[in-house]
């Protein structure tokens, strides 16, 4: 690999590495470099995108010698060499506090205005549950959600997870809003 | 999914710093290379991000959770996320579930007015209701009949051309059948989301049958340019496959329907 970081070719190799089907290869890159992305995230690290690239950019740099040796999931050796970096990357001294959202912030504001244009483009069922789902609180909240999951004739981590992927729709729209929104 | 109620407590740990470094590297190798696991992760996220604005959790968690993962980008964001829906609940609350011959019955119980008024509504929304029957029925909204091809069954050899729909003003919806890959095996049910590049839609399925998928969409909030449809296969626990490739049309606005470009493609207004 050259000082200015993988070349095109190398990458190409680390394709066929993780696949010789150069589609189930993407999406195979993808998925290892979501998952280090949230593990950096799980242990508090604000630079997760950055550190997965450095741990992916690392890989790439022994992708001749991989492919001659190498043998097990591929995805495990991105999580070796993640956790390298990790170690490497913790500073003696305390990371600065990031102060938590305040409720009321512009930013809060603004994405709950994202958030109730984004549940008008979900359909009403799904509008219906996910409101529902975050009804109540504590004990009644445990009941709330297994009365919905009776409703819906799945089990409760059907639920949780169906909740889960409209989250993740809603995001994604959330997200497109303010990328617009920054022009 | 298949995680059990081990795996869940164990994602549990691993977010609150619970677990031992060795056990923590355990997790996070399976978090590599199983799916339901990583699903798992994602789910637990949003629930303690939750018990955490609720202040549910104990204080030592809550202490190494906002140290840990809500310092993080994606934490922050999320947080963010779950405090906007916190603000949005209160001035949208959640439909009741109460079902409306029981509330009915009970406005009867403690209302004996509303019975007249009941009856005199009944009658004016029945005579409304055959007149615009009556004008629905004689004037149907337009709607304009089309197949689509998904890209991996059907790639474009030559620059990308995609099938052109027109768009007129008579037009009320898009009546889309989308033809499925050979290697797709029948579900119970799909979802299709409609991209603009400036948004995203969601729509439930029409009726599908084993080769394809019908989508009615409404014209309304449509206009010009290109659009890509992508499905999504719902499982019987509820959660969702998606169907690869995507189905592309262009939307042209005229008031005459043209031909589509592409022969293998057909329309048909109706």
């Amino acid at each position: 690999m050259n000082k200015g970081g993988p070349t095109q070719e190398d990458f190409a190799k680390l394709l066929r590495w993780l696949d010789p089907d150069r589609d189930k290869a993407g999406e195979q890159y993808e998925k290892i470099r979501l998952r280090l992305v949230r593990i950096f995230s799980s242990r508090g690290c604000c630079e997760a995108d950055e550190l997965a690239d450095q741990s992916i950019n690392v890989v790439i740099s022994k992708i001749d010698w991989l492919t001659e040796n190498y043998v097990g999931n591929p995805a495990l050796y991105f999580y070796a060499v993640a956790k390298k970096i990790y170690l490497g990357s913790r500073k003696p001294k305390p990371l600065p506090v990031v102060p938590p959202p305040d409720p009321h912030s512009p930013e809060v504001e603004q994405l709950s205005v994202y958030l109730d244009e984004c549940l008008d483009e979900l359909t009403r069922a799904e509008r219906d549950l996910v409101l529902q789902y975050h009804e109540c609180e504590k004990q009644e909240k445990i009941r709330n959600r297994k009365r919905l999951a009776e409703e819906l004739k799945i089990s409760r981590n059907a639920l949780r997870i169906k909740v889960c992927h409209i989250h993740s729709r809603l995001k994604k729209c959330i997200d497109l809003r303010l990328r617009a929104s920054l022009g | 999914m298949a995680s059990t109620n081990h795996d869940q407590a164990r994602i549990r740990d691993y977010l609150l710093g619970h677990l031992s470094d060795d056990e923590q590297q355990k997790i996070e190798e399976r978090l590599m290379t199983e799916d339901a696991l990583f699903d798992e992760l994602e789910v637990s996220k949003g629930e303690l991000i939750e018990e955490y604005c609720a202040n549910e959790l104990a204080q030592s968690e809550r202490q190494w959770f906002r140290e840990n993962y809500l310092a993080s980008d994606e934490g922050r964001q999320r947080h963010a996320l779950a405090l906007a829906l916190d603000s949005l609940k209160r001035s949208r609350p959640a439909p009741q579930p109460l079902p409306w011959f029981e509330r009915l019955r009970a406005l009867f119980k403690t209302q004996p007015w509303a019975v007249a008024a009941a009856t005199s509504t009944a009658l004016v929304m029945i005579v409304a209701g055959l007149f615009i029957y009556n004008r629905t029925a004689a004037t149907p909204p337009a709607s304009y009949a089309f197949n689509l091809n998904s890209t991996v069954s059907h790639r474009s050899t030559g620059g990308a051309q995609y099938p052109q729909v027109p768009l007129s003003p008579e037009t009320g919806e898009l009546r889309i059948t989308l033809q499925l890959p050979e290697d797709v095996t029948d579900r119970n049910s799909y979802r299709v989301t409609l991209d603009d590049r400036r948004q995203i839609t969601s729509f439930e399925e029409t009726s599908h049958d084993r080769n394809s998928v019908l989508v009615v969409v409404p014209t309304k909030s449509l206009r010009e340019g290109l659009y890509s449809l992508k499905l999504y296969a719902i499982k019987d626990d509820g959660t969702e496959q998606p169907i690869p490739g995507e189905y592309k049309f262009e939307l042209v606005s005229t008031s005459r329907p043209s031909a589509p470009a592409n022969p293998q493609q057909s329309g048909s207004q109706h």
